[in-house]
């Protein structure tokens, strides 16, 4: 045992010296990413938020607006959207994505306000608000006042109603238009407008223009005056007037700005997916110059739709055409520069021809329904001058006076306008009611065309006992529910 | 002869002289003075007898020539006084009982008339034994065996007696050997678990298994190259209770993920063992290209096997492989080792064979495919039974060409068909016939070349060993494989009190392609699923329709071309290892050590992978470097001390201390679309080259200490403990420490169990233990993510674990019974553990409205527990020529799911391609969850108005478990004369997979199981709703196009998961060793030459290739789902091995 103590002395030293030499004094240093940064300026968060929301809103729009709203019709064997057949876990990514990018847009708020970055705070509100109110255009109620506060350690977000979110976001949106300062800088990774301030304006009014025109239903939201307010000064709120205005993704079709289109494999994108019979056929009746944009012809040189809401095996001969084969969409929306819409001038005519229509506002409902038009086919990149755009606005289904000068009529033109503008038309539909699309045989839902999503599986997953009681209060989470703004 | 003739003699002689002394003693005990000056040798010795009153005897004749002897001793033994006596003469003495004898010394005692006797000894499966020890009995002389088994003793001529003996083998007698003939093979039976067996445990320490408390497992080197060309690993299959396998079936690169006693953790990226060699630890866990087996869009891609640390180790470097089971025997190992460790110990030249030895190993291994599933040959492509086929619209009407098989029936007749000369629809027509071989042409037949070239040499304090191993494999596709070539050096040296071995690797890998697993449009196995019958494989080769531009899959525009694939889509690899380590150990005084070590291990690979122009997933190409550097260092002490504590206990001690550090960097610099088709470089980049960096670094510090006691060798107990500091953890929470008790008694020592005639021995075992385990790198911190666009930034997904997080607790408490009988001719080895995971650091989670979808945050309490046992039996009797071993192994682990994470009701472990592996409150690891039929009240599956059963996507169901009920393996060693022959079968009961195969292929119409009703239509089992809401008995006859396709939906999980119950003929093999004398003609020290078949055969109901399979999924193995597997292989292989 005394060796044992003498050599307690060597075992001391050794001890020291593999302690010693590499200390955990260094285990700070050694436990830090040396990639990744722990903070950042308020404007790098939102190239990727642009980004990824628009793909995520394109893709699902592609996915289930398309087939919902009868713009496409899928073949397939695994799709059954045109059929209002959902999985469960069909909505996850659109929460997700959602979610995830709008709080990208909250932290990019709160970083901006403490620096008092008032272009960076304005152009997060609006992102923000483009992508919650899509939620809860989509779901109905959600979480909203306790969302986007994880870090906080609130990790059970109750969900808030529809009404509070409009008014908060409507709300945002106003102080958005306020805040946004030409005379300051606006150090941004925009992808939409290049820190153009004076377009984020123009279309962060068209926005609210746009939710307003959405809650017009509800009197309590007082969206007329609000809208006429706006109509009224257009100084302070200067809406979208032009093409060159429009909030639009122009991909540079350089990585990693290229349209995500252009990496699906044309199976996914075109391959057994067929256009539907409705678009094609108002298109057709109206000789519409924009079909080549949005549709292939079939074997005969013909537009040709099929109908929706068909079982498999009769879509697939529907789509076969005895041969003929059917229209399906232009390949050259897959291109990698090829510009997709986030809100135009041509929807912000269409709201202003509504809002005339309506009376809320003092305009000329037809001329602003004729620019809607307009704008649509330069949108396209279509020939509208010479006699094209007079020819087809003078049209007998097209022309917009007297009795035709309907919502029906106005609505069903805004649907072609909205083709590829994210959820606008299934969002119009369940407002208006318009178009009127033909159910298929082999539709379930009890026939009824989806008023809302139902709420994703991972919120029931994870959130039960605020989904319970978000699920309870609008009769239970069903694709037939109907959200707020449609009461 | 003449030492018989002289004892006579001198029996006679001695009678007739000498008075019987009065008391008899021992010469060395007793003590005599004598004093003679110049005397006689005959008159010392009488003095000698006189003063000692032992009785000494002699042969005058024999003393007579010496003269002139002095003798000056006071009070020295009778013994060292002979010894002085007799020093200078030809003579010695022997003590007998009561006498001393005086005899002449043999002639060979002084140099001359020397002869020998050589031989060889092997144990009774044939291996040679080395260190073994021959004892000539006449001549009290010694030698021991070398490491080939030779011995040679250099004696007089003469006929001796042979005692040879070894630590874990019965001594054997052989009589009557003469000197001078040919060499003698002597055989040794024994048994593995002899009280006396020595096993490497954790820190490298050797201990007797008997004094250990915990469940060990030692297999050795020449069990595992005996029959594994390939991935090592797989020999552990069957052989050791509660390790189980899991296979990626990705490709040559064989990648495996093992766990020991079940998966406890959560998160499917812990649960594997410490891989430790040489006492050093080493690179475990793979970084692969992040594929996604089944899913991948966009950008992204299957994933690539590109093999794993564990797995590249050469098998004929391994001398043997000790598993320590469970956390109990890995405690000292601290957190790494939370789910076991394997042990691998090198082969060196420990024996110190002086002179040099040259080993020479060669083998060739064919393979091919073991199992196909049942396909179809009746029916050829078309999606319903049209009047005609046509490739492409022709005069008989539209195209009814599809990838699905429910065409016309096969009967030779005529139809428009694909012209592969032409590449289009033929012009005229062709009989309608079916290639059974479509599926079979795929393949082809796998050649692995091993070749080693070992040597060992060295002197009296130093010895070396270096190898060199070259393998070249050809894998089951065409254009794909790899080499790999292996080099080895250790060396061991010893002076005086000091130490030094050294062992170093360097290992280079190469493929020019390892083929893309998974389920996406440019895997080969996605591929095939949608051929038909009417389609031979060779009407793909020609697959450019414009070289490098434009491929031609015309034959399935929705895939890519299956040779398109292997000869375009390349995955290269070239990857360097460098590992070594050296290790010093002082011996401070007989009772001290101290040993110092050092390890590294560096692994560095570059990739590339190639996709062409015209690919369906890259349509401009694409191309991708991948730069992948792990390296580890371990460095530790460790202090050893020995103490006699009390008369019958004995107390040894050890402290040490070690760091580790570990180094990961994974740069990918992706060139995502290429500017010019076919030029795969990044300068051929279309767009800025996209570069990821995911880089990670880590660093353990460890102190800890072990005691064992040993009472009277029959009670034994340990004690460890050990403490970690790690720099994963936050700072408040980065020491924690754990410990371990174990102890085992040796029943059949303590109490006297004669009674019990059979028991030979009977030992009792148990252990408690409590083991910390850190995280990765980086989890605690919050940190924004480079986005692709240039300066900007997206917030992460995952809540970092921040300061509060802590590290897990594993508690392991097990006990075990090892009994014998029989002369341990049967023996049992039984051990229950328990164990309880808790604290697990978890990515949980979260609802995305809360900004993050899931936190890392510890949750979670799992319990394994479970049985393991083996069983060895020797059935015949050792003398017997013929000998017959047989072990066992049977381990069942259940796991149980205690408790998760606060207002979490389930965490998914793993997603297939439709389901979940979850873990549920009150669930076991391993449930897998999906969506089945819609069935009635009354159980039976419902059907829609078309005749085709209804899926109920809205409630998932569990619907089996990825974990079997059981594994067994059970071997059989057969030996007689220089043949042996071995075999080895195992399996599992239950267990189940999730088959997307079979779901694209039972929907598509390529197996016999969707044959019935192809011309009639099928009525679905089960029953159809009324307009009523009542259920009738389903009478809606379905088209079997839309019965299949709607039954085996991939939603369908309930369809499409199957039991993966399987029995497997794992190992056969034949080994002939040549005999002495044609080893001396061909002048080797020992040869042998064997054949050998691995995964003969395969059992099961399992409708795809193996029921053995999981899923390569990102950089892991996923358990529970197959999705595009490759079919595994049956391989026959002969070796041949010389040693010179």
């Amino acid at each position: 045992m005394k060796t044992l103590l003498k050599h307690l002395q060597l075992i001391s030293f050794l001890l020291a010296v593999s302690l010693g030499s590499s200390c955990t004094k260094d285990f700070d240093q050694l436990n830090t990413d040396p990639v990744r940064v722990t903070s950042v300026a308020p404007g790098s968060l939102l190239a990727p938020a642009q980004f990824d929301g628009m793909w995520l809103i394109t893709r699902r729009a592609h996915r289930l607006n398309n087939e919902i709203m009868q713009y496409t019709v899928e073949t397939g064997a695994l799709n059954d959207f045109a059929r209002y057949e959902f999985k469960e876990n069909e909505f996850d990514p659109i929460w997700t994505t959602l979610y995830v990018k709008a709080n990208d847009m909250s932290e990019m708020y709160k970083s901006a306000e403490q620096r008092n970055d008032v272009n960076n705070m304005a152009a997060a509100l609006v992102m923000k608000a483009w992508f919650v109110s899509n939620l809860t255009d989509m779901f109905g109620d959600i979480p909203y006042t306790e969302a986007f506060r994880g870090r906080d350690d609130l990790l059970y977000p109750k969900y808030d109603s529809q009404q509070s979110i409009y008014t908060s976001i409507l709300a945002d949106l106003k102080k958005a238009n306020e805040i946004f300062d030409e005379n300051k800088a606006f150090e941004t990774t925009d992808l939409i407008y290049s820190g153009d301030i004076i377009k984020w304006k123009k279309f962060t009014n068209s926005m609210r223009l746009r939710l307003l025109v959405r809650v017009s239903n509800k009197s309590e939201m007082n969206a007329p005056g609000q809208i006429a307010e706006m109509f009224g000064n257009p100084t302070k709120y200067p809406l979208i007037g032009s093409n060159d205005d429009e909030a639009m993704m122009r991909y540079s079709g350089t990585k990693p700005f290229i349209n995500l289109f252009l990496e699906m494999a044309a199976a996914e994108f075109s391959g057994s997916r067929r256009m539907g019979k409705p678009l094609m056929d108002m298109m057709n009746n109206t000789v519409d110059g924009r079909r080549f944009r949005y549709a292939t012809r079939n074997t005969p040189g013909a537009y040709v739709g099929i109908p929706s809401g068909y079982d498999e095996q009769k879509t697939i001969a529907f789509a076969d055409n005895g041969g003929l084969k059917t229209s399906t969409l232009a390949t050259t929306l897959k291109g990698g520069s090829y510009p997709f819409p986030i809100l135009t001038w041509s929807e912000v005519n269409f709201l202003l021809a509504e809002a005339a229509l309506k009376g809320w506002i003092t305009a000329d409902a037809q001329s602003y329904y004729n620019k809607g038009i307009e704008a649509s086919w330069k949108q396209w990149n279509c020939t509208w001058d010479g006699t094209a755009g007079t020819t087809y606005l003078n049209r007998p289904t097209v022309r917009f006076t007297g009795a035709n000068a309907n919502m029906e009529r106005l609505i069903g033109q805004k649907y072609i306008a909205m083709f590829f503008s994210g959820f606008e038309s299934w969002y119009d539909y369940r407002r208006t009611g318009y178009p009127v699309l033909p159910k298929g045989p082999a539709v379930k839902n009890d026939g009824i065309l989806p008023t809302r999503f139902e709420y994703p599986l991972i919120t029931k997953a994870t959130n039960k006992a605020n989904y319970d009681a978000a699920a309870a209060k609008i009769g239970g989470d069903k694709l037939t529910s109907k959200v707020w703004w449609q009461n | 002869m003449k030492q018989i003739y002289l004892l006579v003699l001198l029996v006679l002689g001695s009678q007739l002289l000498m008075p019987r002394p009065a008391n008899a003693q021992s010469p060395a005990a007793v003590k005599i003075t004598l004093k003679l000056q110049h005397q006689n040798l005959r008159t010392v010795l009488s003095s000698i007898q006189k003063a000692s009153g032992i009785q000494v005897i002699f042969n005058e004749e024999l003393v007579l020539p010496y003269q002139n002897i002095s003798v000056n001793v006071s009070n020295v033994s009778v013994s060292s006084v002979l010894t002085q006596v007799l020093k200078d003469t030809k003579l010695k003495y022997i003590a007998q009982a009561n006498k001393i004898v005086i005899l002449a010394k043999q002639e060979s005692e002084d140099g001359s008339q020397e002869t020998s006797i050589s031989g060889h000894v092997s144990d009774e499966t044939g291996k040679a034994l080395s260190g073994a020890n021959i004892k000539l009995i006449e001549l009290n002389k010694h030698t021991t065996t070398n490491s080939s088994g030779f011995f040679q003793l250099t004696v007089q001529s003469g006929t001796y007696t042979l005692e040879i003996s070894h630590v874990s083998y019965e001594t054997k007698q052989i009589q009557r050997v003469k000197t001078g003939g040919s060499p003698i093979h002597i055989q040794l039976s024994g048994h593995e678990h002899t009280l006396e067996n020595v096993v490497v445990t954790a820190l490298g320490i050797k201990r007797e298994e008997k004094s250990l408390g915990y469940a060990i497992t030692k297999i050795d080197g020449e069990e595992i190259s005996k029959t594994v060309p390939g991935n090592w690993v797989n020999a552990l299959s069957g052989k050791v209770p509660g390790l189980n396998i899991s296979r990626a079936g990705a490709g040559p690169g064989g990648t495996v993920r093992i766990t020991l006693r079940g998966q406890n953790s959560l998160d499917l990226d812990k649960g594997e063992p410490l891989i430790v060699i040489d006492g050093v630890p080493v690179l475990s866990g793979m970084v692969g290209n992040n594929g996604l087996s089944y899913g991948a869009t966009g950008n992204t891609e299957p994933p690539v096997d590109y093999g794993n640390a564990l797995s590249d180790i050469n098998a004929e470097d391994i001398k043997d492989v000790t598993v320590l089971r469970g956390p109990s025997a890995a405690a000292l190992y601290g957190s790494r080792a939370a789910s076991g460790a394997i042990l691998i110990t090198t082969k060196n030249n420990a024996d110190r064979k002086e002179r040099l030895n040259i080993t020479f190993n060669s083998s060739v291994n064919l393979e091919g495919v073991l199992h196909y599933p049942d396909f179809q040959y009746e029916y050829g492509a078309g999606n319903t039974i049209n009047t005609y086929f046509s490739y492409g619209a022709s005069p008989d009407g539209p195209s009814t060409n599809s990838t699905r098989s429910f065409g016309p029936a096969f009967s030779g007749q005529l139809y428009y068909q694909y012209d592969p000369v032409t590449k289009t629809r033929g012009i005229e027509k062709t009989p309608w016939v079916a290639d059974k071989n479509y599926v079979k042409d795929a393949f082809v037949t796998g050649v692995t070349y091993n070749n080693t070239l070992s040597l060992t040499g060295g002197d009296s304090k130093n010895s070396v060993r270096l190898s060199y191993n070259d393998v070249r494999n050809k894998y089951i596709l065409p254009n794909t494989g790899y080499t790999f070539n292996r080099l080895a050096f250790s060396s061991n040296s010893k002076l005086k009190n000091f130490q030094l071995s050294t062992g170093f690797n360097y290992y280079h890998k190469q493929s020019d392609n390892l083929p893309l697993s998974g389920y996406n449009t440019n895997s080969f196995m996605y591929g095939l699923m949608y051929r038909s019958a009417n389609i031979p494989a060779s009407y793909y080769k020609d697959y450019w329709d414009i070289k490098d531009v434009d491929q031609n899959n015309l034959l399935n525009p929705s895939v890519d071309n299956p040779y398109f694939i292997l000869y375009e889509n390349l995955n290269t690899l070239d990857q360097d290892r460098i590992f070594g380590n050296v290790t010093a150990t002082y011996n401070l005084s007989k009772k001290m050590s101290l040993m110092l070590r050092g390890g590294i291990d560096q692994n560095s690979s570059f990739r590339t992978t190639r996709r062409p122009y015209s690919s369906i997933r890259f349509a401009v190409g694409r191309y991708q470097e991948q730069t992948v550097m792990m390296q580890e260092q371990n460095y530790d002490f460790l202090y050893k001390y020995d103490e006699k504590l009390l008369h019958d206990l004995d107390l040894s001690f050890s402290a040490g201390g070690s760091i580790f550090k570990n180094k990961i960097q994974n740069n990918l610099i992706t060139a995502e679309r290429l500017s010019t088709p076919g030029i795969y470089t990044l300068g051929n980049a279309k767009d800025r080259p996209l570069i990821v960096l995911s880089p990670a670094n880590k660093e353990v510090q460890s102190l800890y200490a072990l005691a064992q006691f040993n009472y009277k060798n029959f009670l034994f107990m340990d004690v460890t403990g050990r403490n970690d500091w790690s720099s994963t953890l936050p700072k408040a929470n980065n020491s924690y420490f754990y410990y371990s008790f174990s102890g085992s008694a040796i029943a059949s020592e303590i109490f006297d169990l004669s009674a019990f005639r059979a028991l030979s021995y009977l030992k009792i075992k148990g252990s408690v233990s409590q083991v910390g385990n850190d995280t990765d790198p980086y989890r605690t911190g919050y940190y924004l993510t480079p986005s692709e666009f240039g300066g900007s930034y997206t917030n992460p997904t995952t809540l970092p674990g921040g300061d509060s997080l802590k590290p897990e607790i594993i508690t392991n408490r097990e006990l075990g019974i090892d009994i014998r009988f029989f002369g341990n001719r049967l023996g049992f080895d039984l051990t229950y553990y328990n164990a309880n995971s808790s604290n697990q650091i978890l990515t949980v989670p979260n609802d995305p409205a809360t900004g993050f979808t899931g936190r890392i945050f510890n949750a979670g309490l799992i319990n394994n527990r479970g049985i393991e046992l083996a069983v060895n039996a020797n059935l015949l009797h050792k003398k017997s020529k013929l000998q017959w071993k047989t072990m066992l192994t049977y381990s069942s682990n259940r796991s149980l799911v205690k408790e998760l994470a606060p207002n979490v009701s389930e965490i998914i472990m793993a997603t297939g391609p439709r389901g979940f592996v979850k873990a549920i409150v009150g669930g076991s690891i391993g449930d897998i969850y999906g969506s089945g039929y819609l069935r009635a009240p009354n159980g039976e599956i419902v059907h829609d108005d078309k005749g085709l059963p209804l899926i109920d996507t809205e409630n998932l169901k569990i619907l089996g478990s990825a974990v079997p009920d059981f594994k067994a393996g059970i071997q059989n060693q057969l030996s007689y004369n220089q043949f042996s022959f071995s075999f080895l079968f195992d399996g599992q009961k239950g267990g189940d997979i999730y088959s997307f195969s079979h779901s694209v292929l039972g929907g598509a119409g390529k197996l016999k199981s969707s044959l019935p009703g192809r011309y009639d239509g099928i009525i679905g089992e089960g029953v159809v709703q009324n307009a009523d809401g009542s259920y009738r008995k389903n009478d809606i006859v379905a088209t079997p196009g839309d019965y299949y396709n709607q039954k085996y939906l991939r939603d369908n999980a309930e369809a499409n998961i199957f039991d993966a119950s399987f029995i497997k003929l794992r190992e056969v093999s034949l080994e002939y060793r040549f005999s002495a004398k044609l080893l001396k003609s061909l002048g080797a020290n020992s040869a042998s030459f064997s054949l050998y078949g691995r995964d003969l055969l395969l059992f099961t109901k399992f409708p795809l290739y193996d029921p053995e399979i999981a899923t390569l999924n990102r950089n892991r193995i996923e358990p529970g789902f197959e999705t595009g597997q490759f079919p595994s292989t049956r391989s026959f292989g002969a070796t041949l091995k010389a040693s010179f």
